[in-house]
């Protein structure tokens, strides 16, 4: 037993060391690397073992790739390497789920469909255990209502019939359906497309699911509250919209359109359950009915809905076509069935006042899915080629189950509906929620002690939150120093500035005066030094640079204003380093230009040697040397790494 | 946190402030503070859930302020809990909104009497002239109000790209700038910062009385400090984050003191303000507010102008029904391109103040730019300098300029130039017919003396030494101001208060209609 084959030991380590290569899906490697693991599966065991370690250990960027392999071997193979990880596929799952970036989630997750409608190769039995797959099911369900905003206990609420009864929908219609005439949905895929980057992988289905999740909830909290029509619309649509899913193709753009509303929905739905007051259920205020437009409809759509369902669905599908969200077309021969088509406005018609906030044309469903729009960006006109970064604001503004500032605060305004023709009435009628005057506080829940200054609990307000502190800590440093050295009273401190002229202040920046300025005034100094002694072509400091200064948040920019970073060495194996000052974690970031990977946004400790992996976060040194700086002047030599 | 504050001592601030035993610990205590041994004790007080507390405190009167529990802001900015507030010199009102819990706010406060020599102002400390006056509000606060027209003003930035532009008139004393403060501050609890606009020279706003200026609101407003504004910027830190304003000269306080130049100041206050709003999205998304002296449909024209040269979209008009009637019927035109005009009532906390208050106010807020806040005093720099060396000119007053001239239709009389060659021949008298002339606004002094000068505050232009264009000086923004502090007429010179360090940076001076005794 414990007598190892040579050949097999070396095989290991090959295939251990092209596992380590594979940062991104390659998929010649990933190929070649299920075909060795397809001829040796007398050691599966432990090239799984491999697997499961590299998709354990390596950095979140890298973990798909493993992830694919590690699907590309259980589906191509099957047996032994199914049935072998079986039990831990959960697991294995869900752990590199957490780890990822929204982005590779989503990839995750269409992976989880696909292991969904794959049989073990050569049987046909599921390619997991059940069980692991309803954890994973559900797992996925929490994940994807805490991002849009959930707070915990709705799930819980939710969880008595509603995760389950959404898996079996899900699975019983959308993905049978599609398994049944594969040929006719391409966008479903069987396999992850491995080399595909740029294209989205939403499909029908995931929609479905996210609808899925979105009826239980909305049902269970008709069943706490029965008297709510508009819930009861609500879901009724949703379905609505379900079976349109379920039975039409879409262009993945469409398809992403629909999810943002979706996720909207739910940011609403899920949003105003959190806040415990009563008038914060009135999400969606049904205004106007709504002239039924065709009489068809009904015949069409009830074949595959209840026929106990009211008509209020029916008027709200009408909404859908009257809003031209949904596209009618029916030829002119009598007794033709109607096709329907999802339609989203591209562009949100950017008004003046007088026009916009809701002109009689628009129906509550507009204005809804405007507002969730709205939502997104906090503010309109943008077009839907902004949708991947729009994406992406709302996934940072809500990780963690917070819903943003901006979210909230658009919802907020969304609901107060006021009117542009009658801002008079508003003004000195409105008598304001504690929901909206909310806004102007507890929205912001943590206050600064020092200056009473709010900040959200969103990423964005943590962040500024931190630098505030930070701020008055070197500003409060600063003026005790100042008045201790030089006696405190007749010495002299400061003296204002002169006014800008009206060139350069037309030119001026506010962020410039501001904590989140990493490169104002009060850090000058710092950044002299090191851009002085960063390379010999000393930046000349501009014109007016003490206003002038480019800056940014998240990072600090040299005078001449590059990034610092570091580049890793060549030999250098492990890419992970971290601040030897905040001991934060730095991943390496590979530059296309000059073909380098780097620690970014970093410099070098002072008198470490070329291939040292002593690092600081620019900000962090810089932050350390100020405050070094108000004990005595410590003028430390940086070197910064050149090119 | 407390004993930081005591080592901030300014030489002159220090004055404001006294010392309350028990409340400082083991820090030095300064001999120009005298403390008043009748109040040592601190008064808790409770503000109930959308009311106010309106207090005013003299100048010689120091009021510290802790809150204790709850949330208390003073015209839509926040007070931090558990820290100590200083006051002097004002009137404020403390609000507690409407929270979830509705439990409104308590603070604590204790007063103290100033004793300085080195005040300068009201000399007499005699018992009840040195008391604050203080009541809670039992009317319904108009803040709710306020709060819905924040809202509006907020769904206006929500649904377009650009912000509003709103401009409030009302009578003096109306409580304008309050509600313009309110607006700011929440708008910058929106993450937003709109512009500031102050077209009343009577107030100083990050400036001193006189001037018209544009500020973006990208942070807190410090309530401590006079008036409730706070600082520029400072060749240091600041105990809070500066402002950046734009500064405009007019040279007097009263609007109509000269209406030309002051058209014509607030035309290219306008003018900059456009420009900031086209190159700064954030402003841009923002808005403007726009703080107005006490106009009346007799100066239609005025508020005509400001309507257009801010591209003002919305009107507020405080406590006069009448205004916003006639208003409207004069803005008719604009229908199709939308001029809200709202009303609304007026605070009944606002209260009259007295002339000798608003020249108090005035004094702090010229002592204020050149030494400082209490949280973050400046150091200013004395100079002597040749007459010689300088290009002085003197605002002209409406009365003093040719009165054929003057009965002109206001509004008609002036059409800036477009032409920027500038012909004029300095004393030469030969111009051309459509050439710019300077008489309605500035006169050139060539003779400067101490009748003149003692004691006024002198803008500091922009523009660089001897460029002897009209327009130029016309166009120019103020890059500072200095104090004549001495002119000594025999060797035509005078010594001068600078706010930095160093020698005059420029030689072209206009002496305003402010004055300033230290």
């Amino acid at each position: 037993m414990a007598v190892f084959d040579q050949n097999k030991a070396d095989l290991l380590s090959d295939f251990e060391q092209s596992l380590k290569e594979l940062t991104f899906p390659a998929l010649p490697v990933i190929e070649n690397l299920t075909e060795i693991a397809r001829e040796n599966t007398d050691v599966a065991d432990k090239i799984l073992q491999l697997i499961k370690t590299r998709i354990a250990k390596s950095i979140p960027d890298h973990k798909l790739a493993s992830l694919y392999l590690f699907d590309s071997i259980v589906k191509k193979i099957g047996p032994p390497y199914n049935i072998l990880v079986g039990d831990e596929i959960f697991e294995i799952y869900s752990n590199s789920y957490l780890l990822v970036n929204d982005k590779t989630r989503q990839r995750l997750s269409n992976l989880f469909e696909t292991w969904k409608n794959t049989k073990s190769k050569g049987s046909n039995s599921p390619l997991f255990p059940r069980n692991q797959m309803d954890k994973i099911e559900r797992f996925l369900q929490q994940a994807n209502k805490s991002k849009s905003g959930n707070e915990g206990d709705a799930y819980g609420s939710g969880s008595g019939s509603g995760p389950g009864s959404g898996f079996n929908t899900a699975s019983s219609t959308a993905p049978s359906s599609t398994h049944t005439t594969p040929g006719s949905t391409p966008s479903l895929p069987n396999k992850p497309m491995l080399m595909d980057h740029s294209k989205s992988t939403l499909t029908n289905a995931s929609l479905i699911k996210d609808i899925d999740t979105l009826i239980p909830f909305s049902q269970n909290k008709l069943r706490n509250n029965p008297s709510d029509s508009k819930l009861q619309e609500r879901i009724n649509a949703l379905s609505k919209l379900r079976t349109l899913l379920a039975s039409q193709n879409m262009s993945v753009k469409e398809l992403q359109t629909i999810q943002d509303r979706l996720r909207n929905i739910m940011q609403q739905e899920f949003g105003s359950s959190g806040s415990s007051t009563p008038t914060g259920m009135n999400t969606i205020p049904v205004q106007t009915p709504v002239p039924v437009v065709a009489t068809t409809i009904h015949s069409s759509l009830s074949s595959s809905t209840s026929p106990s369902q009211s008509n209020i669905a029916n008027e709200f599908f009408n909404m859908l076509i009257a809003s031209g969200l949904v596209k009618v077309d029916q030829s002119l021969i009598p007794g033709s069935h109607p096709k329907y088509e999802l339609k989203f406005p591209r562009i949100i018609k950017t008004g003046s006042v007088g026009n916009s906030i809701s002109s009689a044309s628009n129906s509550a469903l507009e204005r809804l899915l405007y507002g969730a729009k709205n939502g997104l960006t906090g503010e309109i006109g943008k077009t839907s080629s902004n949708m991947n970064n729009i994406n992406n604001n709302t996934n940072t503004n809500t990780n963690g189950g917070v819903v943003g500032f901006e979210t909230l605060k658009n919802i907020e305004l969304n609901k107060l509906n006021v009117d542009p023709k009658n801002l008079q009435k508003f003004i000195s009628s409105n008598k304001p929620s504690s929901v909206s005057i909310s806004l102007l506080y507890d929205s912001k829940p943590s206050k600064c002690g020092t200056c009473g200054k709010r900040f959200s609990d969103d990423e964005n307000g943590i962040q500024k939150r931190r630098l505030h502190l930070d701020w008055h800590f070197r500003v409060n440093k600063r003026l005790s120093s100042n008045t201790s050295t030089t006696g405190g009273k007749g010495g002299i401190i400061q003296s204002r500035n002169w006014y800008l002229d009206g060139y350069d202040w037309v030119k001026f920046k506010d962020e410039n005066l501001l904590e989140y300025s990493t490169n104002g005034a009060d850090s000058a100094n710092a950044m002299n030094s090191l851009s002085l002694s960063s390379s010999s072509k000393a930046s000349t400091p501009t014109p007016g640079s003490n206003s002038n200064n480019p800056n940014s948040i998240d990072g600090l920019l040299l005078n001449d204003g590059r990034v610092p970073f570091v580049v890793i060495p060549t030999n250098e194996t492990n890419m992970i380093n971290k601040c030897q000052i905040c001991q934060d974690q730095i991943n390496a970031t590979y530059d296309d230009d000059s073909g380098e990977w780097r620690w970014v946004n970093c410099i070098k400790a002072p008198g470490e040697g070329k291939n040292s992996r002593k690092i600081f976060h620019a900000t962090c040194f810089l932050e350390a040397n100020k405050k070094r700086g108000a004990d005595g002047d410590l003028n430390v030599k940086v070197k910064r790494e050149k090119i | 946190m407390k004993s930081r504050r005591q080592h901030l001592l300014s030489p002159f601030i220090s004055a404001a402030m006294s010392v309350i035993p028990g409340f400082s610990t083991g820090v030095s205590t300064d001999s120009d503070i005298v403390v008043d041994s009748g109040s040592k004790k601190f008064t808790e007080l409770h503000i109930p859930s959308q009311s106010e507390w309106r207090v005013e405190i003299p100048f010689q009167t120091v009021l510290k302020l802790n809150v204790v529990s709850g949330i208390a802001e003073i015209y839509g900015t926040e007070l931090p809990n558990n820290v100590e507030m200083t006051f002097s010199g004002a009137k404020i009102s403390i609000y507690a909104p409407q929270t979830e819990s509705n439990t409104g706010c308590t603070i604590k406060y204790t007063t103290g009497i100033k004793k300085s020599n080195q005040s300068g102002m009201s000399s007499g400390s005699n018992g009840s002239e040195n008391e604050i006056t203080e009541y809670i509000s039992e009317e319904e606060s108009s803040m709710v109000q306020n709060i819905n027209l924040h809202f509006v003003l907020e769904s206006i930035r929500q649904q377009t790209n650009e912000g509003p532009r709103v401009m409030v008139i009302g009578n003096s004393q109306s409580g304008k700038t309050s509600l313009l403060k309110t607006l700011a501050a929440y708008a910058l609890k929106m993450d937003r910062s709109p512009i500031l606009v102050n077209l009343n020279p009577q107030e100083g706003v990050y400036s001193l009385p006189g001037s018209l200026t544009a500020t973006p609101i990208s942070d807190m407003f410090e309530v401590e400090s006079t008036n409730g504004w706070g600082n520029t910027t400072t060749s240091g830190v600041t105990f809070h984050n500066p402002k950046q304003p734009i500064v405009k000269n007019y040279g007097f306080e009263k609007f109509n003191e000269n209406m030309d130049l002051y058209k014509y100041q607030v035309s290219k206050l306008g003018v900059a303000v456009m420009s900031r709003l086209e190159e700064d999205a954030e402003v841009r998304q923002s808005g403007v507010l726009v703080d107005t002296p006490a106009l009346t449909i007799k100066d239609f024209t005025i508020i005509e102008n400001i309507v257009s040269d801010f591209e003002i979209n919305m009107i507020v008009v405080i406590g006069n029904e009448r205004l916003v009637i006639e208003l409207r019927k004069k803005f008719r035109h604009k229908v199709n391109n939308p001029l809200n005009i709202v009303k609304l009532t007026k605070s009944g906390g606002v209260v009259e103040v007295d002339e000798a208050f608003v020249r108090n106010l005035q004094q702090q807020t010229i002592r204020e730019y050149f030494y400082g806040t209490l949280k973050s005093p400046l150091s200013p720099y004395n100079t002597n300098i040749d007459f010689k060396d300088l290009v002085i000119y003197k605002t002209v007053e409406s009365s003093e300029f040719n009165p054929s001239l003057a009965f002109l239709p206001s509004g008609d009389d002036f059409t800036p130039e477009v032409d920027d060659s500038d012909m004029m021949d300095e004393g030469n008298g030969n111009r051309k017919s459509n050439e710019f002339s300077l008489d309605k606004y500035y006169s050139k002094v060539e003779e400067p003396d101490a009748s003149l000068l003692s004691n006024t505050i002198l803008a500091i232009t922009q523009l660089p030494a001897n460029d002897k264009s009209a327009k130029n000086l016309m166009n120019t923004s103020v890059m500072g101001y200095a104090y004549v502090s001495d002119v000594d007429d025999a060797k035509k010179k005078m010594r001068i208060l600078l706010p930095v360090p160093g020698t005059l940076p420029r030689n072209i001076l206009i002496v305003t209609g402010i004055r300033y005794i230290e």
